[in-house]
């Protein structure tokens, strides 16, 4: 009963992470309508980042986390300008989706370059273990999940109260309409961009000292896009909740084998796109807009 | 007008593949081993990406399970030629069917799929896959994968050393290639683009849009699958390795650097990806920052490639010089010849 509700814990706290990860996919796609195979690598930079402003400027603390943002901002945009800008009008529309895979290509290098590619540990932000009898957690597991909970809860009070957030699902849903009514486009772009990097960025730095610094976080990024489509494709609930699926699905494979967990999850997967490819939540299916 | 403009095309088109013909067959020998191994490298990557090219290019399915197929070819391949001793040929053929095979009852539930969700299905196929072929011994022996299979012995001819090898690598991408394009100018390649570009319409015009969507999937699989056989072959030794999501990536940025519909531009990106690494030597540790800037560059301004850019640098140039042959009457006739603009 422990070890079910240790496994619970994990799965339910890396869930968090996947539903992050596909929040953020989701809503590069409503947005400008483009996969970012890139979202794994943006993963890994904020582990980076978190890394880098630890260990090698070493700032701890409230500093810490605001230069991070900060930082995060500044790659979202960059991201945003070499990815989307120069190729919002092309009709071929496979080359933006490359185009985030170059870029997860370069950000994986930079990263590497400027902090060696060594797997690097990072301390957690509480250490120690829970042990409550056979249930066994560690409380890096429960941060994770209540830090993430709060951020997916501001995610979705900027989008449905507060009128910048409005004003980007306004965007995202028909740009033109948007800027006839005077909301400029572009701007609502850089901030979703900002927004996703930040989400993203900040759950490479939740999940940072579970699993190392490396740049191959970015395999996560494909259990982001099996919870975006075991969720529904194209509600923010849905993601949310079919990250929380995926993590809970991986951890209880666990108790059956270690190394085919990911045959599992994306066996899921599969028999979701053949059975319901909509997913829980589904909605209308999206076109690519680029 | 328009016959005087295909005529220089087409003998131009033939007098490259000729050249190109000449250069490759006499290659083996002016080229040392390392250099024949970068070729027969990208000889197979080019078989491989002309599955793209059916797929994709021809049908505007992004399938993201090439190297699954490949996977599949050449682990089966080592199987049935080392451990069930079978002729190699007779080996090599039973996995590409074989392949071929799962491939196609693998598209009876992923063409049904449009868009995104076709890509995340091959995707997660793909990764599924990957760790199946790292962990499952009777298959792929694990992470050490298979050693020691024999070399092609085809109607008793061994390829033993690489210049054997590049001339039957260059003998087989020619026929392969020549198929792709026989399959571009038929009735089925012609019900496959007008998919991809207007699904609904094409149903509308009878095209039977699943039974294709299929076909070309079970193509494209054979082609990976031949690729894959070939790799087994090739190397004597296949693992796990060869077969991850990341090769997959590096697949898609060959064919996008050479060009999705072109089967020259399949060729020119496998060439260059694979010579890549050996010109940018000096600055090796950057090598893949690299090709990430280059793929982002290529992305932003030559989207279809360098195939692309050839062709359009070629439609400039024959325009320019219809304009100086025509006159008055250029103007009509180039609203006639394009109407889109």
């Amino acid at each position: 009963m422990g070890m079910f509700l240790s496994l619970t814990g994990s799965g339910l706290a890396m869930g968090m992470i996947y539903a992050m990860l596909s929040v953020g996919l989701l809503l590069l796609i409503r947005a400008v309508g483009v996969t970012n195979y890139a979202q794994g690598d943006l993963l890994a930079l904020g582990a980076y980042t978190a890394f880098f402003l630890m260990d090698r400027l070493d700032l701890s603390g409230l500093p810490m986390i605001l230069l991070m943002i900060l930082l995060f901002a500044c790659f979202g945009a960059i991201f945003m300008f070499t990815c989307y800008y120069p190729l919002r009008k092309t009709k071929w529309k496979q080359s933006i989706m490359v185009c985030t895979i170059g870029a997860g290509m370069v950000i994986q290098e930079i990263c590497m370059i400027v902090c060696g590619s060594m797997v690097k540990p990072m301390d957690p932000i509480i250490p120690g273990t829970l042990t409550i009898g056979t249930f066994v957690l560690q409380y890096q597991y429960i941060v994770v999940f209540l830090l993430s909970i709060l951020v997916m809860v501001g995610v979705y009070l900027l989008f449905d109260k507060v009128y910048a957030g409005r004003a980007m699902q306004a965007a995202a849903q028909n740009s033109y309409a948007a800027n006839l009514i005077g909301i400029p486009a572009i701007l609502t772009t850089l901030g979703t961009y900002i927004i996703v990097m930040m989400i993203s960025g900040f759950a490479g730095y939740l999940v940072a000292p579970i699993f190392l610094v490396r740049t191959t976080l970015n395999t996560l990024q494909s259990k982001a896009f099996a919870s975006m489509v075991l969720g529904g494709f194209g509600s923010v609930p849905g993601a949310v909740l079919g990250g929380l699926l995926i993590g809970l699905i991986e951890a209880y494979s666990t108790y059956f084998t270690t190394v085919y967990k990911d045959v599992f999850v994306f066996g899921v997967l599969l028999l979701t796109l053949l059975i319901r490819p909509q997913g829980i939540f589904g909605e209308i299916q999206l076109k690519e807009k680029a | 007008m328009k016959q005087k403009l295909l005529q220089p095309r087409t003998l131009l088109k033939l007098a490259l593949w000729v050249v190109g013909l000449i250069v490759l067959l006499l290659l083996p020998g002016q080229l040392n081993n390392y250099q024949l191994t970068i070729v027969d490298s990208a000889i197979i990557y080019f078989i491989a990406s002309l599955s793209y090219t059916v797929m994709l290019g021809m049908g505007g399915m992004m399938s993201m399970a090439t190297v699954t197929f490949m996977g599949l070819g050449a682990f089966f391949t080592a199987q049935l030629a080392k451990n069930w001793g079978l002729p190699t040929p007779l080996a090599g053929l039973l996995a590409v069917l074989a392949t071929a095979a799962i491939a196609y009852i693998l598209s009876i539930m992923l063409v049904r799929l449009e868009g995104y969700y076709f890509v995340f299905g091959t995707i997660g196929l793909c990764n599924m896959m990957s760790t199946v072929f790292q962990n499952f011994k009777p298959l792929s022996n694990g992470a050490d994968g298979i050693n020691g299979i024999p070399k092609l012995n085809l109607f008793g001819f061994t390829f033993r050393n690489l210049s054997d090898w590049c001339l039957l690598l260059v003998v087989l991408a020619v026929i392969l290639a020549i198929g792709v394009s026989r399959v571009r100018k038929s009735a089925l390649g012609r019900s496959l683009m007008s998919i991809r570009d207007n699904p609904v319409t094409a149903q509308t015009l009878g095209v039977n849009v699943l039974r294709t969507k299929r076909i070309a999937f079970t193509i494209g699989a054979f082609l990976s699958a031949t690729a894959g056989m070939l790799v087994a072959f090739h190397n004597g030794v296949v693992s796990a390795s060869l077969f991850t999501f990341n090769v997959q990536q590096s697949l898609l940025m060959m064919v996008m650097l050479g060009g999705v519909n072109s089967t020259f531009g399949a060729l020119g990106g496998a060439f260059l990806v694979q010579l890549m690494p050996e010109v940018l030597r000096p600055i090796q540790q950057y090598l893949r920052l690299v090709q990430g800037i280059l793929l982002i560059l290529l992305m932003i301004f030559m989207p279809m490639g360098i195939a692309g850019l050839l062709q359009s640098a070629w439609k400039k140039i024959s325009k320019s010089i219809q304009k100086r042959k025509g006159g008055l009457n250029v103007g009509m006739q180039q609203n006639l010849e394009n109407p889109g603009g």
